[in-house]
């Protein structure tokens, strides 16, 4: 029982983890159609903000509060120089994401060096849950990876700019008929993406080692959770993210790691197969 | 741009390979190795531009199918010598690359799995199949590699046998094989299942309607590609003399998928120039810029795809010399 | 990187160029112009080859300048520099100047054996150093050096096993850097049970069957080991077993900025308050990126910290810092390589020629002082004799990350040993 128990909180801590990080993916490739290589830079990106503004004003909280906004604004003008100019061309569209991510993994290497760089830790030490030491700081990565899930809910399914959004998935060419600015909700969505990726980025910080190649690990099994998740759907990005997350965890409980890692593949190629549009898939996506 | 008449596929060809043919002797032998390893490279993105550049599909894990070839070919000329084990090691690297190939594109055009979605999948295997051989040490020797793999020795086994050991040899070997690779993948394209793969790329449901099984199409055209990397993955063990997962990793993937974008999809020769092209600008560059060179790969890369989506051999005229369409 | 250290790169550059930019520019027209080349080539020639008597001496560097590893590269490199240009404004080696030329490996043993080539090919060096992770080692070594006869001195502890006539070695072996310090640990901190977590490949399993034999000698005992796969994000599975078994020490061996990631999450999971860390990995490059607080206490054992109070090693640090910036640091490694290119340096002298076969003697005759101690060379392993140094993290969190080293013993020159082995541990 109590095993069952220590797995379950594994598993729901990588997947709190993987939600925060996946949901921006889930909802530039769900909503625009567009992969974005890039995202792992933009998450990174997120930790550096969190340095930025620890080294100016000692406060990390500020900084996990500011990284979204500088990161919406870089994904801004990614969207608005790039990718806006690409959207009939998916192709060009995986391309160009793959070279920003490399001109931003380059730049911030020369501009901040290639080396460690330190995040205090905002929260430490465990709480008791049922018998069992289970870290505060991931029970915290968790309920933000929720609270975003919900937002993001509540912003698609409660607001004119999601009904907007909705439409535009369905069908462009009618959302944009019907006078759906649909150039300018491209935008929004991107930079929220992108959003979501900083604050992925500078709440994980702590966690993991700053560095400028820190969003590649993460890059591949955002992909993973979007794919298996369904595309367009965010209740998809939370069960992707539970799967993968509860999956690894549960099976690295018997087997070694790796064995873990390429069983959650494995079980994510059978689901695709079975589920080719996702469990919750809302469209196919030709790219 | 029309090109002059006098102009013609087979002339700029046979100059391209007085030149090939030439080359080792112009340079010190080091260059002539990494030129020779390059075309291995260059091999893979042909591979890659059948399936991609004329099929319509991305293979997003295509360094899966080098690393098996290399893998096989390592692990039984390692412990094997002489003509007979080298080809048994290149049969299986092409067979096993082959059936992988196959068993992924089976699982997933059969099951109604495309776009994103088998780019993804493609991905899930290189994956698996690296960590299978970091972890697999007693087959693989782990990270630490697998070593020493004996330089290919071909001919007649038992009679007439000849090892590839200078870099000259290595470098005349591989070159033929891309040129034999080039020719093969050129006369799919032109033969009518290459039209139909072609014209499956631009309307896959007419394409169905006129009686083609699309799954089977795609099904042999990624079963071919996938061999065609096992092929150039078994030439490039006994070249580097030793395997580690990098040969399956995500960086060799996401590389062949740059160098045919780069050289231009669906022409079969612009990927090769694409590889050959990188591999330069990372030797002429990253020696004396360490930090900014793969910051000026990406800003090319960028104003490739913004600017030239067709690639930089892209255009008609590079069709009409290569016979490709 | 800072300012400074990138504008001496640049110049270091600048200096060591035109030789290859001249090769490169020769390859680029042999794509073209055939017959020219073969001229320019034929010049190039006339360049290379053995240097006669006052020609200068080429070495080549192997560092990780990107990758998993790059943040322990620019120390590696800034040591060999500083060696070569002392020995070079000291009048070179008997007339000689030295040349460097740096390759990335990319912390990579792919790209570590390609650049290996191109140093002994292209570059012809009389000498190669350097290389930091064992999986590159063992490349380098078995697939470049040694088939090529080239000397190559290996500057970073690591698990040991590798031997042959052309390959020197002065980082710590395991009886240098683990056999002193397990007992210590078993001695003085009164703890029995060990946990051993590192990265899946050579060093950290050759170096946990030293740790393992070591612990059982104390009378100790290992409750868990385990492996996880290089650039690992999430480490809560292995925290969690190690949480479990409740052991008095976590012993990490996880290579590069998977180390900090391991620290980070153990240290967000509170593990450090009621279990020792202790590592022959925590280095003055690690520290920094950890928080202050969580680290007071931990062990570490090096053949070399930053801390050690010789008027020696002061001097050395201070000329370091003059020359790359105040803020600068480095660790066991990095101070290793400045070790190489002096051995290198000692035994051309000794040799009185360029010899190779009188160098290599060369090296097994000298002795000479080093920031780290006395050195001098075994003649059965080709190791040097070693102090290892055991420190104690400070709890004045206002000092730097490098001073907190506190040397808590010091083993004076520990002879090296190590098995032969053909192939890396597995």
């Amino acid at each position: 029982m109590e095993q069952v128990l220590l797995q379950t909180l594994n598993g729901l801590s990588l997947a709190g983890i993987l939600i925060l990080v996946a949901l921006g993916l889930g909802i530039t490739f769900g909503l625009l159609g567009v992969i974005n290589l890039a995202h792992g830079e933009l998450f990174m990106l997120g930790a550096y903000t969190v340095l930025v503004t620890q080294e100016a004003t000692g406060n990390v909280w500020l900084g996990i509060a500011v990284a979204p906004i500088a990161v919406g604004t870089v994904g801004l003008l990614i969207e608005r120089g790039v990718i806006k100019r690409l959207y009939e061309r998916p192709f060009d569209t995986l391309l160009a994401t793959w070279a920003i991510s490399i001109v931003v993994r380059q730049g911030i290497t020369l501009w901040q060096g290639g080396g460690f760089q330190p995040i205090a830790h905002p929260i430490t030490g465990s709480v008791s849950i049922l018998g069992l030491e289970y870290s505060r700081y991931r029970l915290v990565l968790l309920a933000l990876g929720v609270a975003v899930l919900v937002l993001a809910g509540l912003l698609l399914y409660r607001t004119r700019l999601g009904l907007h959004a909705r439409a535009a998935i369905q069908n462009r060419e009618i959302a944009a008929a019907m006078g759906i600015n649909v150039s300018r909700l491209d935008s929004i969505v991107f930079t929220l993406g992108a959003a979501l990726a900083g604050l992925a980025g500078a709440a994980m910080g702590p966690l993991v080692t700053v560095s400028p190649a820190m969003g590649l690990p993460f890059l591949a099994s955002s992909f993973f959770v979007v794919i298996l998740g369904g595309t367009g759907s965010l209740i998809g990005v939370a069960a992707g993210a539970a799967i993968i997350g509860g999956g690894q965890a549960l099976i690295s409980f018997f087997a070694n790691p790796v064995i873990a890692q390429v069983a959650v593949l494995l079980l994510a190629i059978v689901v695709i197969r079975i589920a080719p549009q996702g469990i919750f898939g809302a469209r196919r996506i030709v790219a | 741009m029309s090109l002059p008449s006098w102009l013609t596929g087979r002339r700029v060809g046979g100059v391209i390979l007085l030149l090939a043919a030439v080359f080792p002797w112009t340079v010190d032998p080091f260059e002539v190795s990494l030129v020779a390893k390059t075309l291995t490279f260059a091999m893979v993105a042909v591979s890659l531009d059948l399936i991609w550049g004329v099929a319509g599909i991305l293979s997003f894990g295509h360094a899966a199918f080098f690393g098996i070839g290399a893998y096989a070919v390592g692990l039984i000329t390692r412990d094997f010598s002489g003509a007979g084990p080298a080809y048994l090691g290149l049969l299986t690297a092409i067979v096993l690359a082959a059936l992988v190939a196959t068993a992924v594109g089976y699982f997933t055009f059969y099951g109604g799995v495309s776009g994103a979605y088998f780019a993804i999948i493609t991905l899930a295997v290189s994956l698996i199949l690296s960590q299978l051989a970091q972890t697999w040490v007693g087959l693989t020797g782990g990270h630490n590699g697998l070593y020493p793999v004996p330089f290919l020795t071909l001919g007649i086994p038992g009679i007439a046998e000849f090892t590839f050991d200078t870099d000259i040899r290595i470098y005349y070997l591989t070159l033929v094989v891309l040129i034999g690779v080039f020719l093969l993948s050129r006369a799919v394209v032109r033969s009518g299942f290459g039209q139909a793969l072609v014209a499956m790329e631009n309307d896959e449901s007419r394409v169905r309607f006129l009686g083609y099984d699309t799954r089977r199409l795609k099904l042999v055209v990624f079963s071919l590609s996938g061999a065609i990397a096992g092929l150039a993955g078994g030439l490039y063990a006994p070249m580097v003399g030793f395997v580690n997962p990098g040969v399956l990793g995500l960086l060799l993937s996401t590389q062949v998928i740059i160098w045919v974008a780069l050289g231009g999809r669906g022409t079969l020769v612009g990927p090769i120039v694409g590889a050959l092209a990188v591999a330069f600008l990372e030797d002429y560059l990253s020696g004396t810029f360490v930090e900014v060179w793969l910051l000026i790969l990406g800003v090319l890369v960028l104003v490739v795809a913004l600017f030239r989506p067709q690639g930089l051999l892209g255009g008609p005229a590079v069709r009409r010399l290569t016979g490709v369409r | 990187m800072d300012e400074g250290l990138r504008d001496l790169r640049e110049e270091f550059r600048e200096r060591l160029i035109p030789r290859r930019e001249f090769i490169r520019r020769a390859t680029l027209l042999g794509l073209s112009l055939s017959g020219a080349v073969a001229f320019l080539n034929a010049c190039r020639d006339e360049q290379g080859g053995e240097p006669g008597e006052g020609e200068p001496i080429t070495m080549g560097a192997l560092v990780p300048l990107s990758g998993i590893t790059e943040i322990l590269g620019p120390p590696m490199q800034n040591n060999a520099m500083l060696a070569v240009e002392e020995i070079n404004q000291a009048g070179g080696i008997q007339g000689r100047r030295i040349d460097l030329l740096v390759e990335d490996t990319a912390s990579d043993p792919d790209t570590a054996v390609e650049k290996a080539r191109k140093l002994i090919r292209q570059d012809q060096v009389d000498v190669i150093v350097g290389v930091l992770t064992s999986a590159e080692r063992w490349a380098v070594a078995l697939s470049a050096t040694i088939p090529a006869k080239m000397i190559y001195i290996n500057p970073t502890y690591y698990e040991g096993g590798i031997c042959d006539r052309y390959f020197f070695n002065v980082g710590a072996l395991p009886n240098q850097q683990i056999d002193p310090f397990v007992p210590w640990l078993v001695e003085n901190k009164g703890v029995s049970t060990f946990y051993l977590g590192g990265s899946d490949y050579a060093w950290p399993r050759g170096s946990f069957a030293a740790v393992t034999a070591a612990v059982e000698a104390a009378g100790g005992q290992v409750v868990g080991e385990e492996y996880s796969p290089l650039g690992e994000a999430d480490f809560s599975a292995p925290l969690r077993r190690m949480s479990a078994e409740r052991p008095d020490v976590i012993y990490p061996l996880y290579a590069g900025a998977d180390g900090v990631t391991f620290l980070n999450q153990l240290i967000d999971l509170g593990l450090q308050q009621e279990t020792l860390i202790a590592s022959s990995a925590l280095s003055e490059l690690t520290l920094p990126a950890l928080p202050a607080e969580a680290t007071v206490g931990w062990v570490a054992s090096f053949e070399y910290f930053m801390n050690i109070d010789t008027p020696e090693n002061q001097d050395f640090v201070q000329r370091y810092r003059q020359r790359f910036g105040a803020d600068q640091t480095m660790d066991a490694i990095g101070e290793g390589m400045y070790t190489a290119v002096n051995l290198y340096a000692q035994g051309v002298e000794q040799a009185g020629s360029l010899d190779k076969e009188a160098v290599v003697d060369g090296m097994l005759a000298v002795q000479f002082e080093d920031p780290k101690g006395a050195i001098r060379i075994d003649q059965d392993t080709q190791a040097a004799y070693l102090n290892d140094y055991i420190a104690e993290i400070s709890s004045d969190t206002s000092l730097a990350p490098e001073e907190r080293f506190e040397i808590a013993e010091t083993f004076e020159a520990i002879r090296p040993e190590q098995p032969c082995l053909e192939e890396p541990p597995a």
